[in-house]
């Protein structure tokens, strides 16, 4: 499954890269004067705390790994831990890997941000670096590392320390589902491997039969291939009788009823030639047959599983604890989640993320209300409305009465509407499928009625005659090509896919995706950054006669101030001015002053400086369409500038849903966002009015979706998993919102749509394989049923043509198409 | 030709003796995590020494 490794600095010639999390840096960051190149000052921190550490190794191994194409959550903001080491959660998380007494501990965690081989190593230190740590493992494909501490150990310390690596820590439950999967995926490699085994064998013994061994020593051969094949038949072959078995009470055709009817008719032969003393055994040939079918079947399970296991690790949306207030102590305790009732008063500190949905008793605040609503900019709340789960508060404390909490809160519902649209998904038949089942049912006949004609016309003598015959056209035609083909293309498409950053959940994504005659995009956060930029200054009379000096100045003075508040918009002026040069300079500020929801002030060379919302816009209703806000730039009480902020398009936007139109696909904007700024966007990317909707809820987002049978939606929020759940094919586009990836059958690793178009043209490729294929196979299985009619086909030469066949079959599948691989080339570029 | 009589059996045993091996690691999970053991041979067994580290007893298991 590995690929060469490829050197991380590979990529520099076209960007500069991050040092600590390997993402290619903006124009933004390349502005600004820093010791050496960083994404942002999440990375920076984390970058000297390694350093601090003595942990720099990091940055050496990391140059020689393949860095998986992730993007590094940044350091979160957290108040702890201190609920992993609660005795209720350590039941339902840890477990006892001894199996003894001895009050050792493990328990999994999946880190978002995993990367290459230095997280490895990074995370592996961490016995060297917690007390009571025994062990820590990462798994790079998984991204679950499993710690193990002894009994007076602490897992919070752990979490706490991975998170001060940088890396995001969600510890993962012990399901019996999980621990169920693996056991049987650990079968099925022993059965695959048995399989493997005995298969060699029997064929060594088979070369030498074919080579003209003969008399005793052959028929002693024929024995020992006999027992070779036991295990086969009897232990690896299982899964086929199993489902061949549920397909027949199901009253399906499946390709398994033909693999099954070919290995017991098959044995069976075998079996009665080998005791009457007759050379015809066709051991070697149906226990390969065995054998390539579970590898293949092998194959595909490990990379949907993989697919799946992403998406079923969530529910990180909300916090685990809650500031409860307590009449009794007359303070706020925190207290785990599920404890939380409606008339609860609970604290939220500016950074942390709602947990429950209720009305704001105390403080005016900001809040990030785009997983919900889709709307791009911060939201002002006060005293009395209503704030929802899942929201993030930006500026102030706030102080709230639950109303709703846990599976009732609007997040909650969603969630559960979700399932529900999921779970009474129609099943969709495959193109693949159906060619397959007629297939099968046409090599069935054809068996039958060789087997009925030679018996029936040639007197009883021939029945012998008839049951070979039979049986060389059900092991010849059948299934090498169709079982191994369609599965092996598939499996291959998706590993690459994977690899490139594209996560599929299953095979027939690939096909649903060539059907696709539309796609809905939503906007904040997938066609736009989703955060809050610079557009546009904006200075008073004054200064703009005043000339550029002044503005400099102006800019100079607000880069000082801004420079010294951990504010998200501070941060965002910061950046900003720091991409316009504007670092040479920068003055010193006195008296610093930060206002929660009001901005920061101080005096500079002489100056005093203020730089806030602007007091309209807090007095502006929230109804009120609006595209953006403004920042006022203050000096000496009077107003000399205005920032403007928005939503910036992601510059490869335009591009991509160029790419798209190309390919023949109608292109519509859905968006949860006001209609402004939703057609600005359009505007900029040349979408026609019609198509786009904007101020949709994510009950809305669904019922469009629904009217279009055949569309492909494009989103990350939680207010588009409802319809990402109800599409005909869906896209999650990175982001922190780990609810879309459950609803959605595809997930990118990258943010913004770019690869979307590639991944398009892949699923058309791929189709067009598996049709070649077909049509080879059904080539190929003509000739060999007419020879096999005919009486011709022997052992031996059922044991020649069948790997040749699957050969052919193989690398017309691993070259694939000149189209698939120039779009494999763009997606890994 | 008779030497094949000793050669099979030493041949099986030899096979089967490595698919014994290879149920066992199976059973033992080791083929579930393909990936991570290619990078770990990279990495050395250095411990963190005294000289390279600063805070280490900053962080402790309160």
């Amino acid at each position: 499954m590995l690929t060469s490794l490829k050197p991380h600095h590979a990529h520099s010639s076209r960007a500069l890269l991050c040092i600590h999390c390997g993402n290619p840096l903006t124009v933004h960051a390349l502005a600004q004067t820093r010791a050496a190149p960083f994404c942002c000052n999440g990375c920076e921190t984390v970058y000297h705390w390694i350093q601090n550490q003595g942990l720099g190794r990091y940055y050496e191994l990391k140059s020689t790994g393949r860095a998986l194409r992730k993007g590094l959550a940044g350091p979160e903001n957290s108040d702890g831990q201190a609920h992993l080491d609660d005795p209720d959660f350590l039941t339902l998380y840890a477990w006892n890997p001894e199996g003894d007494s001895s009050g050792v501990r493990s328990m999994e965690f999946y880190l978002e941000g995993v990367h290459c081989a230095a997280c490895v190593w990074l995370t592996e230190k961490l016995p060297e670096l917690v007390d009571q740590v025994q062990l820590a493992r990462l798994n790079l494909g998984t991204s679950i590392a499993t710690v193990t501490i002894t009994s007076k150990g602490s897992f919070a310390a752990v979490a706490d320390q991975l998170q001060k690596m940088g890396y995001r820590v969600h510890p993962v439950k012990r399901g019996e589902k999980t621990d169920l999967l693996k056991k049987e995926n650990r079968l099925l490699l022993i059965r695959l491997g048995t399989a493997g085994a005995c298969a060699g064998n029997i064929m060594l013994l088979a070369v030498s039969l074919y080579g003209g061994a003969s008399g005793l020593l052959a028929e002693r051969f024929r024995w020992i291939s006999f027992l070779l094949y036991l295990p086969v038949l009897l232990f690896s072959a299982v899964p086929f009788y199993r489902s061949a078995w549920s397909a027949l009470t199901a009253r399906t055709a499946s390709i398994d009823i033909p693999v099954v009817f070919g290995i017991l008719l098959g044995s069976a032969v075998s079996v009665i030639n080998l005791a009457t003393g007759h050379d015809e055994v066709y051991f070697d040939s149906l226990a390969s047959l065995v054998f390539l079918l579970l590898s293949t079947r092998y194959l595909i399970r490990r990379i949907q599983q993989s697919a799946m296991q992403s998406s079923n690790l969530l529910s990180f949306l909300t916090p685990q604890r809650a500031r409860r207030y307590s009449p009794v102590k007359g303070e706020f305790d925190s207290v785990p989640i599920d404890q939380i009732r409606p008339g609860d008063r609970l604290k939220i500190l500016a950074g942390e993320c709602i947990p429950v949905d209720g009305r704001v008793l105390m403080g005016t605040s900001s809040l990030n209300c785009a997983l919900l609503s889709g709307e791009s900019l911060p939201v002002r709340m006060t005293k009395g409305q209503i704030v929802f789960a899942g929201t993030m508060n930006l500026e102030a404390p706030l102080e709230i009465e639950v109303t709703q909490s846990g599976s009732k809160t609007r997040l909650g519902r969603i969630l559960q509407s979700m399932e529900q649209i999921l779970e009474t998904r129609a099943p969709i038949t495959l193109f693949t499928d159906r060619v397959s089942k007629i297939f099968v049912v046409a090599v069935l006949i054809l068996s039958a009625l060789t087997f009925l004609f030679l018996g029936f016309t040639q007197g009883g003598g021939s029945w012998h005659e008839g049951v070979s015959r039979a049986l060389a056209i059900a092991i010849v035609t059948c299934p090498c090509t169709f079982a191994l083909a369609t599965p092996l293309v598939l499996s291959l498409t998706l590993g690459r896919l994977a690899r490139a950053g594209i996560v599929v959940k299953g095979p027939d994504v690939l096909e649903r995706l060539t059907q696709v005659d539309s796609v809905f995009l939503d906007k904040t956060g997938t066609l736009t950054r989703g955060i809050p930029t610079v557009m546009k200054w904006r200075f008073a009379q004054s200064a703009a006669s005043e000339g550029t000096t002044d503005q400099v100045e102006i800019k100079a003075a607000v880069l000082a101030l801004e420079s010294q508040s951990a504010h998200p918009i501070a941060r965002a002026l910061c950046q900003s001015l720091r991409a316009e040069g504007i670092t040479t300079q920068v003055p010193h500020v006195t008296d610093f002053r930060e206002t929660l929801g009001k901005g920061v002030q101080g005096s500079v060379g002489g100056d005093q400086y203020q730089v806030g919302r602007s007091t309209e816009d807090s007095s502006r209703t929230k109804s009120a369409p609006r595209q953006g806000f403004e920042v006022l730039i203050q000096r000496n009480g009077k107003v000399v500038g205005e920032v403007r902020f928005g939503d910036e398009l992601r510059p490869e936007s335009a591009a991509a849903l160029a790419r798209l139109r190309t390919l023949g696909l109608e292109l519509w904007i859905l968006s949860g966002d006001h209609a402004a700024s939703v057609r600005s966007v359009a505007r900029a990317l040349g979408i026609c009015r019609k198509r786009c909707l904007s101020q949709m809820g994510p009950e809305e987002k669904n019922r469009v979706i629904r009217q279009h049978p055949r569309a492909l939606m494009v989103g990350d929020g939680a207010n588009d998993a409802l319809a990402l759940a109800g599409a005909h094919v869906s896209v999650a586009v990175h982001s922190g919102v780990e609810i879309s990836l459950r609803a959605a059958d595809i997930h990118l690793k990258t943010p913004g749509v770019q690869s979307i178009a590639a991944l398009m043209v892949i699923s058309r490729e791929t189709l067009r394989v598996i049709r070649r294929n077909f049509a080879f196979s059904i080539l190929y299985n003509g000739l060999a049923g007419a020879a096999a009619l005919a009486g011709k086909i022997d052992p031996l030469f059922a044991a020649v043509l069948m790997p040749i066949s699957a050969l052919t079959v193989f690398l017309a599948s691993m070259a694939g198409t000149r189209k698939m691989r120039s779009a494999f080339a763009e997606l890994n570029s | 030709m008779s030497i094949i009589y000793v050669l099979l059996p030493i041949a099986l045993f030899l096979g089967f003796g490595f698919l014994a091996l290879f149920i066992r690691m199976s059973a033992d999970g080791q083929y579930e995590d393909l990936e991570t053991p290619a990078y770990r041979i990279l990495i050395d067994d250095e411990k963190i020494t005294s000289e390279n580290q600063l805070e280490k007893g900053s962080i402790h298991v309160s």
